[in-house]
């Protein structure tokens, strides 16, 4: 993870551009343009300048609230949760057995039902991509289905709760194999509003957690999923990301 | 009533004197000629009397009060000078009508009249004017500010001679209708004579005379013929300048007091008299030498 | 011609009123500059991370860049009011150092209000020119939306710096200009006094910078404000007019 400070670097270019505008370029644009700026057009510009900047205001409280994410005000909470999660996900207990449907901490992005016309259950990755953790669980029935559900665990950047925005693997099932070709890398381009440093000596508790950057990059995503009660399952090179749990029964 | 006096006045930069131990009175409501050479002080006083410089010794008094940083000497005079600057975001037209509101007896029809009658665009910026046209434009700011003091500092630096005859005109003129005490400097003594009423002369910082024009006209006499006659009747006396000329011929400037009784002997002797300008008069009394120029080239 | 008497304040207020229109130069300054900085901060600030399939790039937007810019736009402007070019332009007009002053800190608190005002409303426009060319999807709403009471408490901090800024620098430019020694001597001593009393600059931005209550550092600033204006008024005095 490398956070790259582009504005160290920026900054001061900017600022040492700004002051040659300022002391150089428009001195000499004005010796060209002298006579066609008078007083009042100049002020006519300013007035229209902040005539715009005030009707701004106005506008941002019309603009509707859809379509934004919410930052997470609990993000430790949730930090918690997903370790919890780890724990769980990795040491499944018999004591606890471990409910997908209702787990806190880990959001279903995806969800397929695929046949299984072979008895059969085999897996095939990208030989570059890491397969995530699969956890194979056998239902009570041979309803010849099989349901390939994926979760993420809580992520989060800078405080938003980017979980719900990641987009789950590929996959594929033919003839008897699932196949989880290589994702393109997901590129997520996050904004946040912070205030400005006028404003935020006042707000010194709030602003804390507001102005967080902190990255909490959960342990990816899991694949759950139910087969047959008598499906042949291979899992090939892959049995050390496989591991099979005995859920209790729950309804979808 | 005096409007300026000044008393022992002294302008030190340093070591160097810019003003000298200066006294003189300026009264009310008359034209006085600031005349002096490059160099005299001329600017250094009036840049004084403005309230822009303080003097190091002396008294100054305007209005009866110590010009600098007074409120009320800047509300009752103006400096015309070629440094005044405006901002390029000033029209010519939008400098007139800013000035009004600072000068109480400003009056905008004379303003705009001589605007107008100059044929200045209105629309154009002060600092792209010429030389000419900038000392033009000053000198309206001057006349129609119509100041109890008002002061031109070379206000025709750069005005062809059509110009400058509007603006003495235009200047007498108004001073005629609106009296007020205004000092002129300038090298054109020559051109100013026809309207200055008094004459203030000085040089190297200091007072050499201070009179009235007609008094100045008259003041000296030239005395040309042969040298040995001229210098009989020059004996003994204070000569303002002489000047040598082709064979044996000698030029010599006296006040005509000193030898008024005996001009008739003079003038029998063969002595041209003649009088002296007072442009000349003025070089004669300010130089650095009793001769001219001319001895530069005689000695090589 | 008689004298008449003239007040102090009706001739600080018209040289003001003067003033405001002589340098419009400067206010198209202002203009520009808050417009480049605008333009900047729809770049935002911030980085990047990866991790395994995942890469994120994480961005800030404030107006922070344009409060920035414009501080630094009234401490020119502050500067150059000293400077010889700008005094000139006050000899046509009546007045004396005082009324100068006066008429420059008026234009001073215009020029404070007038950028403090327009750049802490830029941040709004920021806000709303990224709502619609941004995707929505991956930008946060918390600090999007600006109550009315923080916009107004920004406007009038930055007001206030902006006040307090070009107060300091107005005086050090009158000394600056009082005697060219300050030039060098200013910048050794403050160099010097930071580098003996390392904290001093940190406290001094603290005591400015870090306050609990609005009030508090508008008491502050107005304190420091009316002792700026009367040293000022009094190195000025003495000064003469030099061309």
């Amino acid at each position: 993870m490398n956070l790259s400070g582009m504005s160290f670097i920026l900054l001061p270019l900017m600022i040492f551009i700004i002051v040659i505008v300022i002391r150089d370029i428009v001195p000499f644009l004005r010796t060209r343009m002298s006579g066609l700026l008078t007083w009042k057009r100049s002020f006519i510009c300013a007035g229209l300048y902040v005539g715009i900047l005030v009707l701004m205001v106005p506008m941002l409280y019309v603009l509707p609230n859809e379509g934004f994410i919410k930052v997470s005000t609990n993000s430790n909470q949730a930090n918690t949760l997903y370790q919890n999660v780890l724990n769980d996900l990795f040491n499944p207990d018999d004591n606890f057995p471990l409910d997908f449907y209702q787990q806190e901490g880990l959001y279903k992005n995806s969800s397929k039902t695929f046949k299984a016309e072979t008895n059969k259950l085999a897996f095939n990755s990208d030989p570059n991509t890491n397969l995530p953790r699969i956890f194979v669980e056998r239902k009570a029935v041979d309803d010849g289905e099989i349901n390939v559900s994926t979760y993420a665990g809580t992520q989060s950047v800078g405080g938003i709760d980017i979980t719900k925005l990641i987009v789950p693997p590929a996959m594929s099932f033919n003839k008897g194999t699932l196949s989880f070709p290589s994702n393109n890398q997901q590129v997520l381009n996050l904004k946040k509003f912070n205030p400005d440093f006028t404003v935020d000596q006042f707000k010194n508790g709030i602003s804390e957690s507001m102005n967080s950057s902190s990255w909490h990059f959960g342990f990816g995503q899991v694949i759950y999923i139910r087969v047959p009660k008598s499906l042949e399952i291979d899992t090939g090179a892959y049995s050390h990301q496989i591991q099979m749990i005995s859920g209790k029964q729950v309804s979808e | 009533m005096s409007v300026i006096q000044c008393v022992d006045l002294t302008k030190a930069y340093g070591k160097l004197k810019a003003i000298d131990h200066l006294t003189f009175d300026i009264d009310e409501n008359k034209i006085t000629g600031l005349i002096g050479r490059n160099g005299s002080g001329k600017t250094t006083l009036l840049k004084m009397i403005s309230g822009y410089l303080i003097p190091t010794k002396g008294e100054l008094k305007v209005f009866s009060k110590k010009p600098f940083n007074s409120l009320e000497v800047s509300a009752n005079s103006i400096l015309i000078d070629d440094t005044m600057t405006f901002s390029d975001s000033l029209t010519l037209v939008d400098i007139l009508k800013e000035m009004a509101p600072f000068y109480a007896n400003w009056n905008s029809g004379l303003a705009l009249g001589l605007f107008d009658y100059y044929s200045f665009n209105p629309k154009q910026a002060h600092s792209n004017l010429s030389k000419g046209s900038k000392s033009t434009f000053n000198s309206i700011l001057g006349i129609a500010s119509r100041c109890p003091l008002t002061i031109f500092d070379e206000p025709t630096i750069g005005m062809d001679s059509a110009v400058r005859k509007d603006f003495y005109r235009a200047l007498l003129k108004d001073y005629l209708e609106y009296p007020r005490t205004i000092i002129l400097s300038s090298h054109m003594l020559s051109e100013l004579e026809g309207i200055l009423e008094d004459i203030l002369l000085i040089n190297e910082g200091t007072k050499r005379l201070h009179l009235p024009a007609l008094e100045l006209k008259e003041l000296a006499v030239g005395l040309r013929g042969n040298a040995e006659v001229v210098l009989s009747f020059v004996e003994g006396k204070e000569i303002i300048y002489q000047e040598n000329f082709a064979q044996g011929s000698l030029y010599v400037v006296i006040r005509r007091g000193l030898i008024q009784q005996h001009i008739d002997q003079i003038k029998q002797s063969g002595v041209e008299v003649s009088p002296v300008s007072t442009d000349d008069l003025c070089v004669y009394l300010t130089s650095k030498t009793k001769g001219g120029i001319d001895d530069v080239f005689k000695r090589s | 011609m008689s004298s008449k008497e003239v007040s102090l304040l009706s001739i600080s207020f018209k040289q003001y009123y003067y003033k405001l229109k002589a340098h419009t130069d400067l206010l198209n300054r202002l203009l520009l500059t808050q417009v480049f900085a605008l333009i900047f901060s729809l770049l935002g600030t911030g980085g990047t991370g990866t991790s395994g399939q995942l890469s994120v790039t994480f961005k800030t937007y404030s107006a922070n860049i344009v409060i920035v810019f414009s501080i630094l736009w009234i401490i020119i402007v502050a500067v150059l009011l000293t400077t010889r070019p700008y005094k000139q332009l006050e000899t046509p007009l009546v007045g004396n150092r005082l009324t100068g002053n006066l008429s420059d800190f008026g234009f001073l608190m215009t020029a404070s209000v007038f950028a403090g005002i327009t750049s802490t409303f830029g941040g709004v426009l920021l806000r709303n020119v990224m709502y619609f060319i941004s995707d929505r999807s991956t930008m946060a709403v918390d600090g999007f939306y600006l109550t009315f009471t923080d916009l107004m408490y920004g406007m009038v901090v930055a007001i206030l710096v902006l006040v307090l800024v070009s107060l300091i620098f107005y005086f050090l430019g009158l000394l600056v200009q009082a005697n060219k020694v300050f030039a060098i001597l200013i910048p050794v001593v403050i160099l010097g006094t930071l580098r003996v009393y390392t904290h001093l600059g940190q406290s001094v931005l603290e005591f400015y910078m870090v306050n609990v209550s609005l009030p508090l550092f508008a008491l502050k600033v107005i304190i420091t404000a009316m002792i700026l204006f009367g040293i000022s008024m009094l190195v000025s005095n003495r000064m003469e007019v030099n061309q």
